[in-house]
């Protein structure tokens, strides 16, 4: 196994405030693996600067080998690395398969493309259209996006992310607001396409339960710092991480 | 080809015949009001490129408009031979303003974007009202030379005005189709993406800075035909093209037509031209009437007026078409 992502000494300061010190962690490649903590944990700031919404104050991130620090997410985006938000990011006066298409036209940098219609680039669109299928969007990908339940909209999220063709998957708590139906499909999504697909997926998550049953290694971040890292069986049986957690058992 | 492409092309000729009949059956009053129209048109089409398509509210258009206007004027008061290269060479001046100004616009987003355009506009306007040895100051440049235009051993005299009016049907016929072409093209996608989320964009790898540049160079290259066409049709080039409340005419224009469907603007470039004159008929003071006639409006028409009926039809035929499930 090769380390598809390594984090060293990543810190981001806002003000006085310390939202991540230090952490140093690595990500194998095709190893599912999550980042918890509770709320205010730094989980979110940890991925901005991973995606490269903002730059850190300190520390490297290496992606394949190459340092990515501090590049733009646009950069970083087609150097391979996706990710989901934890608030539904799509464009929402969209059809379905605009939202695929215009990930699918910066992919192959067609967007330059000034006068050529894209509805016309038949390859383009059997591409759309076969990512569609495999999250079942198909028979909604002329239906602007505004009118998808909001599992669907989540799904839109995740097409986008794969018309990139990352190979590794940032998903920030990838079922935040779903029902218990919704989850279920997200979860027997994420298995399918970790094992369908070459990419890694690096995932944070709220729901204990998720995590367990998708993770192959967790990280636990508390107050900015990394408390734990382990297999799901090891950071279940960790007093230290029981505690971070108010004191309460993480074995929901 | 399906009911609605066949109703579409239907209409864009029949549109067009209108336009090639009118000369011939309104007076010359209407046939200089419907020039200024399509110039103003072409002028609100490219203002919309950057608003309706990419999201940007340019509150600085008019410098655009000037200055292809001032340098067009400049070259035809000094006995420049061509009138279409005088239009080329003050289009490719408004291309080039757009670049600069772009270049350090499109960094800001919403309000300070719009603030900065006006800012840049305000510039421009005053360059020109000061620059008084190139620009004429505050006459602005009058007693254009307006050469005869020649095609092959075609030469037509564009003072008269219906032939100037069938000189600014034909760009404005080409503005449309181009960013028509735009707009649905592959690259006007990914505008419309920045428009409706520029963070995802980005997060898929998409140059925010890049597409927007693109955008606003592409719209002032077209606010440079109309105000090229402008000065021509007025034979003068005065600093009141370049004033803020001439950027603030596509804005109005495009609100009044609605944004988001392309011919919109064109609408609402009517609807403005059509209000003015019919006021202007009763009194001077039309402005503050056509702000009465523009709150209703906006209310009733949030999508603008084209674009509320637009939407409207669709609800309805939707609703007809579950009726009939």
């Amino acid at each position: 196994m090769s380390a598809i992502l390594e984090v060293k000494e990543l810190t981001k300061n806002f003000g006085k405030f310390q939202a991540v010190a230090g952490v140093t962690l690595t990500v194998e490649r095709k190893e599912l693996t999550s980042l918890i903590g509770p709320n205010g944990a730094g989980k979110t700031t940890f991925y901005n600067m991973l995606s490269g919404k903002f730059p850190p104050t300190s520390g490297r991130i290496i992606f394949e080998g190459r340092d990515i620090t501090g590049l733009p997410s646009h950069k970083i985006a087609r150097i391979g690395i996706g990710r989901s938000f934890q608030i539904t990011n799509i464009f929402s006066q969209m059809t379905v398969m605009q939202n695929i298409l215009s990930a699918l036209i910066a992919h192959h940098k067609k967007g330059t493309s000034f006068f050529s219609p894209y509805w016309k680039d038949a390859g383009l669109v059997a591409e759309a259209e076969k990512i569609l299928d495999s999250l079942g969007l198909l028979s909604f990908a002329h239906v602007p996006t505004t009118q998808l339940s909001y599992g669907d909209k989540r799904l839109v999220e995740i097409g986008i992310v794969l018309a990139n063709y990352p190979r590794l998957i940032l998903l920030d708590e990838p079922t935040a607001g779903m029902t218990p139906e919704e989850t279920e499909r997200m979860i027997a999504l994420i298995h399918r396409l970790a094992e369908e697909t070459d990419t890694t997926f690096f995932l944070t998550e709220h729901d204990m339960k998720v995590v367990f049953s998708v993770s192959q290694k967790i990280y636990v971040l508390h107050q900015g710092r990394l408390l734990a890292e382990g297999t799901p069986e090891e950071i279940r049986e960790n007093t230290q991480v029981q505690e971070a957690y108010l004191g309460g058992s993480v074995s929901a | 080809m399906n009911g609605s492409a066949r109703k579409k092309a239907l209409l864009a000729f029949a549109a067009l015949v209108l336009l090639g009949v009118l000369p011939f059956v309104v007076g010359t009053y209407s046939i200089m009001l419907i020039t200024e129209i399509m110039i103003m048109g072409i002028f609100a089409l490219s203002f919309n490129l950057l608003f309706g398509y990419t999201g940007l509210l340019s509150f600085g258009h008019a410098a655009f408009f000037g200055v292809s206007g001032y340098v067009t004027a400049f070259l035809l008061i000094h006995d420049f031979p061509s009138l279409l290269l005088a239009l080329l060479l003050g289009t490719l001046a408004a291309a080039l303003a757009a670049i600069v100004v772009g270049y350090f616009s499109v960094r800001l987003d919403e309000i300070y974007f719009a603030i900065l355009t006006l800012g840049f506009g305000m510039m421009f306007y005053t360059l020109v009202h000061q620059w008084r040895s190139v620009t004429g100051g505050s006459d602005g440049l009058t007693g254009l030379v307006l050469p005869s235009l020649g095609i092959g051993k075609l030469s037509i005299d564009v003072s008269s005005p219906k032939s100037f009016y069938f000189i600014v049907a034909v760009f404005f016929i080409i503005t449309i189709l181009v960013l028509l072409r735009i707009v649905r093209s592959s690259f006007g996608l990914i505008l419309m993406s920045i428009r409706e989320n520029k963070e995802r964009a980005a997060f898929t790898g998409i140059n925010i800075r890049a597409y927007r540049l693109a955008s606003f160079v592409i719209s002032g290259f077209f606010a440079g035909v109309a105000g090229g066409l402008f000065a021509v049709f007025d034979r003068m080039a005065s600093p009141s093209m370049l004033h803020w409340t001439a950027s603030a005419e596509p804005v109005l224009m495009t609100v009044l037509g609605g944004a988001h469907v392309f011919f919109g603007p064109v609408i609402g470039a009517i609807l403005f031209f059509f209000i003015e004159h019919v006021i202007t008929k009763f009194t001077d003071i039309w402005m503050i009437f056509l702000g009465a006639i523009l709150i209703p409006l906006v209310i009733f028409f949030p999508d603008g007026v084209l674009g509320t009926l637009m939407t409207r039809r669709k609800k309805m035929r939707e609703a007809r078409r579950e009726g009939e499930e």
